[in-house]
């Protein structure tokens, strides 16, 4: 089997001050190994977003461990260092995602230049026409565009194209299809496809309220309802075999 | 409320948006407008509202219940819109007022255009309510408060408190979740029914407009491309534009073969 690279248990998460404090995560447990597609899916409120940004260390949860490549990441520097470097983010809004003051070469290529490792500018050049043309975009006639000359699939393959730029062993995409029109969202799926092709140990974690969006793509499926894992399980079987009455209602939900 | 549209032309500046718009929605019917992003739907229904922004030039037809909106004085439009039209939008955190509380909230349509007594208002306002599904406790809560579903459900109600003969929903469900956009496409189309009124559904998504109406108008840049019995579109688009639109839902939707479920 291949290595696990993330992993949580046991995770408790609130919000909220005293007196008014909710509960949004209950006792999770997941694991997300390298090269596979694990879809988080919920309705709204159900703890998806806030467990995957404790999963990539952009938030903390209240108990439980999170552990990258087997470093916990709240103890020393070595794990939230590592999965911040090995990292990539894609959301919902492309359009705030972006910096609309950048062309959208420096937008992709910023996180080589972050990098404490830096690159000869031609590689970063080539890196980043490699990495757009990977997402079915063309570097000579967009890289000098600004994210307001572009539609809301090219914004968001843009978004995608940076999300991998420095290689990441791990990729969040948040509801990254939501706010994008139907007929652009298969697009934006080939784009994810073609990113998990070019890097067969990359892993993508992809939260979404609609089963529909990510049946194709998704190895393995982790329902939460209310902050606690519904189940979890590969996706043919979950699709065919879902023993719990909320996963039913999300398929009946997803179904034409 | 019957609507027949008739070479209907906006332009915004020099700009043409939609081009030879003809439509027609019986009285009781639900039709759908569908098409990408930026297609002009929502301009077709902001001149159905008399709401089309001030640079923005109409010509054509476009009656209402007999009445022609196109160059009506903004006196007649807003009454034949606050007594026969209710409106439902896409983002309803952004659609209601947040310092009013729900009461306040769906009660405001009938002050402004029914003579009734302040106990009348509220009984009508509970009745709504309750047929929206959201409990009386909700009647003094504000829009922060409401989860997204329950805040569309406070426009749904808002919408329908004047007993309108013609709903216009644009997007009503595309800020929700699935399970969620269900349950609303299902209240809104059954309140509709109850009331017998018309309603004009737009959305981007062939999933959503299957299930709101039965019959529907695909418009791509501007132009009707292709209209018919909904159920029809989805199993024989003509055109490639309805294609397209069409073969994104089924990519993007599970077929009930798969979605079969065992129950344990």
């Amino acid at each position: 089997m291949a290595e696990i690279l993330l992993q949580g248990s046991g995770i408790n998460k609130s919000f909220g001050a005293r007196g008014a404090r909710r509960q949004v995560l209950f006792d999770v447990d997941v694991d997300v190994r390298a090269g596979e597609c694990l879809a988080v899916i919920g309705g709204s409120g159900s703890g998806k977003t806030t467990l995957t940004r404790i999963l990539l260390g952009l938030e903390t949860a209240d108990s439980g461990v999170v552990e990258y490549r087997g470093h916990n990441i709240a103890e020393g520097r070595q794990g939230l260092r590592m999965l911040r470097e090995e990292s990539g983010l894609v959301f919902q809004d492309p359009f705030s995602s972006l910096d609309p003051r950048w062309r959208v070469g420096s937008s992709v290529a910023e996180p080589l230049k972050l990098r404490r490792k830096k690159l000869p500018s031609a590689a970063v050049k080539q890196r980043v026409a490699e990495v757009l043309g990977l997402v079915g975009l063309d570097s000579a006639t967009l890289g000098s565009r600004y994210p307001i000359d572009l539609s809301g699939g090219q914004a968001q393959r843009v978004a995608i194209a940076r999300a991998i730029v420095a290689k990441p062993k791990v990729v969040l995409a948040d509801e990254a299809l939501s706010a994008i029109d139907v007929a652009v969202r298969v697009q934006i799926l080939d784009a994810f496809a073609a990113i998990r092709r070019a890097d067969p140990d990359m892993a993508l974690i992809m939260v979404s309220h609609d089963l529909g969006v990510v049946r194709h793509i998704a190895d393995r499926i982790l329902v939460l309802h209310e902050g606690r894992v519904e189940e979890s399980g590969p996706t043919a079987r979950l699709l065919a075999h879902s023993q719990s009455a909320y996963t039913r209602r999300l398929i009946e939900a997803a179904s034409l | 409320m019957s609507v027949e549209i008739r070479n209907l032309n906006i332009t915004i500046g020099s700009k043409p948006i939609v081009h030879d718009i003809d439509m027609d929605i019986a009285d009781g019917e639900r039709v759908g407008l569908v098409g990408s992003s930026g297609s002009g739907k929502s301009m077709i229904a902001k001149a159905l509202m008399g709401l089309l922004p001030a640079n923005a030039s109409a010509d054509g037809s476009v009656r209402a219940g007999g009445a022609q909106l196109i160059g009506a004085n903004d006196t007649d439009m807003a009454d034949l819109r606050g007594r026969y039209m209710g409106m439902v939008f896409q983002n309803p955190a952004a659609a209601l007022n947040p310092v009013t509380t729900v009461a306040q909230q769906v009660e405001l349509p009938l002050r402004l255009h029914y003579d009734l007594s302040a106990p009348e208002r509220q009984e009508r306002v509970k009745t709504m309510l309750s047929k929206v599904g959201l409990p009386e406790s909700a009647l003094g809560k504000y829009p922060h408060e409401l989860s997204g579903g329950q805040a569309q459900r406070v426009g749904i109600a808002t919408a329908l408190i004047t007993s309108p003969r013609l709903i216009i929903a644009d997007e009503p469900t595309t800020a929700l979740d699935a399970i969620t956009q269900r349950q609303i496409v299902d209240l809104l189309t059954s309140l509709v029914d109850d009331a017998g009124a018309s309603m004009l559904f737009i959305t981007h998504d062939f999933a959503v407009l299957a299930r709101a109406t039965t019959r529907c108008y695909v418009l791509e840049d501007g132009a009707m491309v292709e209209s018919g019995a909904t159920a029809d579109l989805l199993d024989h688009p003509h055109t490639e534009q309805a294609r397209k639109l069409v073969a994104a839902a089924r990519e993007l939707t599970l077929h009930r073969q798969e979605a079969e479920v065992h129950h344990g």
